[in-house]
């Protein structure tokens, strides 16, 4: 690479500099009528997290609740079978034959 | 160069604090300024476009990662507001090759060694302002606004060599139209 600069380059570097003025006032104007919606929102960070716990909580809850509700209905289905067993059992007892699987077992060893 | 007051503007203008947003732009905006006027060609479109780009900086504060990189940051953000004008008004702007033959190539006879200083100043300006946009873009970060061709690859997001192509040509260019001066200088 060349390290010495032509005059071309140096007339460029040397270019007077256009800096034009500052306008404060018409930027603020212009960044209030286009506020983000993330700026508004930074201004009530602290209500949003509060919702959002209590959304959070509410939320927890109502998952509690319908694992309790699943849960007792798994309960009352296992004990309606549970009932049944014993039923079945108790008549097993009563008289083998009574099950019809048993009398085709018992028929079928004669 | 970067200022340490810059960091804590930037660090409380993302935290919604104005006043600091306030000093940033009083800081930063007239070498914006210099270096928008010559890409876009006029002081109106200028002022607009850098405008523009400090409220595109103020709404997209919290992306910037690194806060003393907020002067590269928002002059690619204005670079592109640049090219959007661009494309407004000349849709079939010169499509340029970077990796046409003999790119690098540097040796044609340097017309400002022969030309009055007051004139040549007018006179360059125009042929810079004439450039295909990526040779201005190139040119006038590097040598108008004086950045290192690093950070000028790093504003364009193209590569070095990319950078250095696109200088050797746009030099070509500017003596390619101060060519005609110099005979008329003579």
């Amino acid at each position: 690479m060349n390290q010495q600069e032509s005059p071309l380059e140096t007339a460029l570097r040397g270019l007077p500099r256009e800096e034009g003025s500052d306008d404060w006032m018409d930027l603020k104007a212009r960044i209030k009528r286009r506020r983000p919606f993330s700026v508004r929102l930074r201004k009530h960070a602290a209500s949003l997290r509060w919702a959002t716990v209590c959304l959070g909580i509410l939320v927890a809850v109502g998952f509690w609740q319908a694992s309790q509700g699943r849960q007792s209905a798994i309960a009352s289905q296992t004990l309606e079978l549970r009932t049944w067993v014993v039923a079945h059992d108790q008549a097993i007892d009563a008289d083998p034959f009574a099950d019809p699987w048993a009398r085709s077992i018992a028929e079928a060893g004669r | 160069m970067i200022s340490s007051n810059w960091i804590q503007w930037v660090a409380a203008a993302r935290d919604g604090d104005m006043a600091a947003f306030e000093r940033l732009y009083h800081a930063t905006r007239p070498r914006l300024h210099n270096a928008v006027v010559h890409l876009a060609g006029s002081g109106e479109d200028a002022k607009e476009i850098v405008q523009k780009a400090f409220v595109k900086a103020w709404e997209r504060l919290p992306d910037l990662q690194e806060d003393a990189a907020f002067a590269g940051w928002i002059r690619r953000i204005a670079v592109n507001l640049v090219r959007d004008l661009w494309r407004s008004r000349k849709p079939e702007d010169e499509i340029v090759d970077d990796d046409e033959d003999g790119a690098l190539e540097d040796d044609a006879p340097d017309p400002s060694e022969i030309v009055d200083g007051a004139i040549e100043a007018a006179r360059l300006r125009e042929a810079v302002s004439r450039l295909p946009l990526a040779f201005r873009e190139a040119v006038v970060l590097h040598y108008l606004d004086g950045n290192p061709v690093d950070e000028v690859a790093r504003t364009l997001e193209v590569p070095r060599g990319t950078i250095l192509s696109r200088l050797s040509r746009g030099r070509s260019r500017l003596r390619m139209e101060l060519a005609p001066y110099r005979e008329v200088t003579r």
